[in-house]
């Protein structure tokens, strides 16, 4: 059983900001950047508040359309240009012997559970710096929830 | 020794865009067809992929993707009473090379020609009188009109996915698209690129002085996209290293995004690369090419390809060659103006436009593509009045951001030294706060432009090479300072710091300054034998299994890039020749 992203994305927010992160914010919009001047429990105490509020479950019908960012490289093709996602879910990273990986991809030791998955489809160069999709990042949380709920269906 | 191999329908020469269309058009109709391309295959996956198709050393300075002169170049000369020279670098323009031809290097802007384009000759007379002519201009009416080609134009876009807005959607003008553009039947399958301060900037000055800016149409899909044979073209990501390099993101169009798949998958279908065709096997008597010559550039064998029909689709040099080399239709001779094989060469008028600087303003240059550019079209053919003007044509100007790259762009203030720690100095101060209008124009012909057989030089199989004899004329200068003119009037509206001089040329063509890939004519398309090569479904007048595409057939070069009428020009004859010339084969027009 995983936890929900949104709790994984809460605590992670909380490592980053919450105690003392020695890091420019100028460039976040207010009220994340009101966030850091709030007390770790009282952070805490509202990631788990976002975390029981949290709305709907996850929709893998509208995970297979936001998909479609991801059809034109991962496909069934011998030379697609990314590795096909049957089975990607709970999978190890770079797995796939006929795919041609990028060196740091081989190298993350990575296992694509949920929240790795998360992180790496919000930000791909953050998780695994020098990888070759040629991907920005998937900003909103509830996407990537139901994008992975529609990976998960690919077996 | 040549090798005779058992004889197929049909024989693509060259596997760029047209051959790929065209392969799949004619295997779709049940026909086994066999592609033949000089240089190498190449897929994205290998060829087009992170991170090393971001290097600007290798593909923009090094030409990696671009035809090797060593292998087969041209000669070139001003004028008929000058000896031509090999040109030993490419520069001016940068022919493709391999499967995929020069659609995996390009800069994806796909245009529909203006109406008026397509009736170049009669509209002018109609409007000016014939005297608006000047002496020695060749130009000709296309064999099709606008409204005959619309579907067609559509069909490419769609294949494309092709990124825009419309501005004459069924007779009714949408503003904030192309006004002046002819009637569609549907919008662009993907909306416009997301544009720069730059060509924010542009277009609101634009507006502001009553024109009408619109956003390039590119084959750079804005989104993802899934094309009208089934394959999926992902997101342009505005990367700044599109054009004479592969797409990282299959989003940028080419036949090995939209239609190789397909045909590599068909048993009908047969791909040989490193097959250089060298002559095609001509029965003039009978009025059929009955195959093609080709070599192996690995083995150096030499085979021959009978086939039921030819589709000469090597680029305008290589359809002008062929045909010369092979004796199919009489050579142009700009003297007695006799014979059309190589008549009407032309080029475009790129670089003379105007940059500028604006200290206040970041313009993030390395975010973008060739296609994230506000244009506007109300100097563009004849959308204005020529009365009084002294020239005929016109130009589209385009502002916008998508090639900051390290080694090429460095943009500085006149009066900045070309060298030194003074440049690096300028370079790094003005790198953000450049932007340049630019201008791309038409080039109408002359009777001294043309393509022909160079007496002196041979290429590595040893024929002759093809000899190019160009330079601009009157008409090219006056159109050329009036346009950047009036370029230069919205510059100085848009308030720069540093308001930059037109770079106008004056004085004969240069080869050597890289200014666009856009060589048109040599096979021009007309409705007379003796002032063109093919007639309206690109069949040869002097071989009726002999289909000729390409930008070689315009008669001549408007000031929109070739590309999307190429396209189009490709599916409106491929449905002739399955819906006509398959069950009649002979002559599709009467002469």
């Amino acid at each position: 059983m995983t936890l929900d992203i949104q709790f994984y994305d809460a605590l992670r927010c909380l490592r980053d900001h919450a105690f003392g992160c020695p890091r420019d914010h100028s460039h976040l919009r207010p009220p994340a950047r009101h966030l850091m001047a709030v007390p770790a429990v009282a952070l805490l105490s509202l990631a788990l508040l976002i975390q029981s509020g949290a709305a709907r479950a996850a929709d893998p019908v509208r995970g297979k359309q936001l998909f479609e960012a991801c059809a034109a490289c991962h496909t069934d093709a011998p030379d697609a240009a990314g590795p096909r996602l049957n089975g990607v879910v709970g999978r190890a990273a770079a797995a796939l012997p006929d795919f041609r990986y990028s060196n740091p991809m081989k190298r993350s030791r990575l296992t694509w559970t949920e929240p790795q998955l998360d992180a790496y489809l919000a930000d791909p160069q953050a998780l695994v710096p020098g990888s070759r999709m040629p991907y920005a990042g998937m900003a909103e949380t509830a996407d990537r929830r139901d994008l992975i709920e529609y990976l998960k269906t690919l077996r | 020794m040549v090798t005779r191999l058992k004889e197929v329908d049909a024989v693509m020469v060259g596997m760029g865009w047209t051959g790929s269309i065209m392969a799949r058009e004619l295997t779709r109709a049940g026909l086994q067809v066999v592609g033949l391309e000089r240089g190498p295959d190449m897929t994205p996956a290998e060829d087009f992929a992170l991170p090393g198709i971001r290097d600007e050393l290798r593909y923009t300075q090094r030409l990696e993707m671009i035809q090797d002169p060593a292998m087969e170049t041209l000669t070139f000369r001003h004028r008929p009473s000058d000896s031509a020279l090999p040109m030993r670098r490419f520069g001016s323009f940068l022919p493709g090379n391999g499967v995929g031809g020069a659609a995996n290097h390009w800069g994806g802007h796909t245009w529909r020609f203006l109406p008026t384009d397509h009736v170049t000759r009669s509209h002018l007379v109609e409007r000016y009188g014939a005297s608006m002519i000047p002496e020695g201009m060749t130009v000709q009416d296309w064999a099709m009109s606008y409204a005959e080609l619309e579907p067609y134009y559509d069909k490419f876009e769609r294949l494309c996915g092709v990124a825009g807005q419309a501005g004459n959607l069924r007779g009714k003008k949408i503003a904030g698209g192309n006004v002046f553009e002819g009637a569609r039947q549907n919008d662009y399958p993907t909306p416009p690129l997301t544009q720069n301060l730059s060509g924010e900037m542009f277009s609101k000055t634009a507006a502001e002085l009553g024109f009408n800016p619109f956003p390039r149409p590119t084959s750079n899909c804005s989104r993802p996209y899934t094309n009208i044979e089934g394959l999926t073209l992902g997101a342009c990501q505005q990367c700044g290293y599109c054009d004479r390099a592969g797409c990282e993101a299959n989003a940028k169009a080419g036949p090995h995004v939209c239609v190789l798949p397909v045909l590599r998958a068909d048993k009908r279908f047969e791909l040989r690369s490193n097959a250089w065709v060298s002559r095609l096997t001509y029965d003039k008597a009978a009025r059929k090419v009955t195959g093609v010559v080709y070599t192996d550039t690995r083995s150096g064998e030499e085979y021959e390809q009978p086939a039921g029909i030819v589709v000469l689709s090597a680029y305008v040099f290589g359809n002008v060659s062929l045909l010369l080399h092979s004796g199919i239709g009489e050579p142009y001779d700009p003297v007695t103006q006799r014979g059309s094989v190589g008549r009407n060469y032309c080029y475009q008028l790129s670089r003379f436009g105007v940059t500028m600087f604006f200290e206040d303003k970041y313009f993030n240059p390395f975010i973008g593509s060739p296609g994230t550019q506000m244009v506007i079209d109300n100097f563009n053919g004849d959308n204005f009045d020529h009365s009084g003007l002294g020239f005929v044509g016109g130009a589209i100007i385009s502002c916008g951001h998508g090639d900051g790259r390290p080694i090429s762009y460095r943009p500085t203030p006149a009066g900045t030294p070309r060298w030194g720690a003074q440049w690096k100095q300028a370079t790094a101060k003005w790198y953000q706060h450049a932007l340049t209008l630019g201008l791309s124009g038409s080039n109408y012909p002359n009777r001294n432009n043309y393509l022909s057989l160079d007496p002196n030089y041979k290429d590595q199989l040893g024929r002759p090479l093809l000899r190019m004899t160009y330079n601009f004329v009157e008409n090219d200068y006056k159109l050329a300072e009036y346009c950047s003119n009036k370029a230069a009037e919205i510059g100085r509206a848009m308030n720069p710091t540093i308001m930059g001089k037109p770079n106008v040329r004056r004085g004969d063509y240069d080869i050597v300054p890289y200014q666009s890939t856009h060589n048109t004519g040599g096979t021009i398309m007309g409705t007379d034998p003796k002032t063109s090569v093919v007639n309206r479904y690109l069949q040869s007048w002097d071989a009726d299994n002999l289909f000729i595409m390409g930008a070689s057939t315009f008669p001549q070069q408007a000031a929109y890039n070739p590309t999307g009428p190429l396209g189009a020009l490709t599916y409106w004859s491929a449905e002739t020749i399955v819906r006509d010339y398959l069950k009649r084969p002979g002559p599709l027009v009467q002469a």
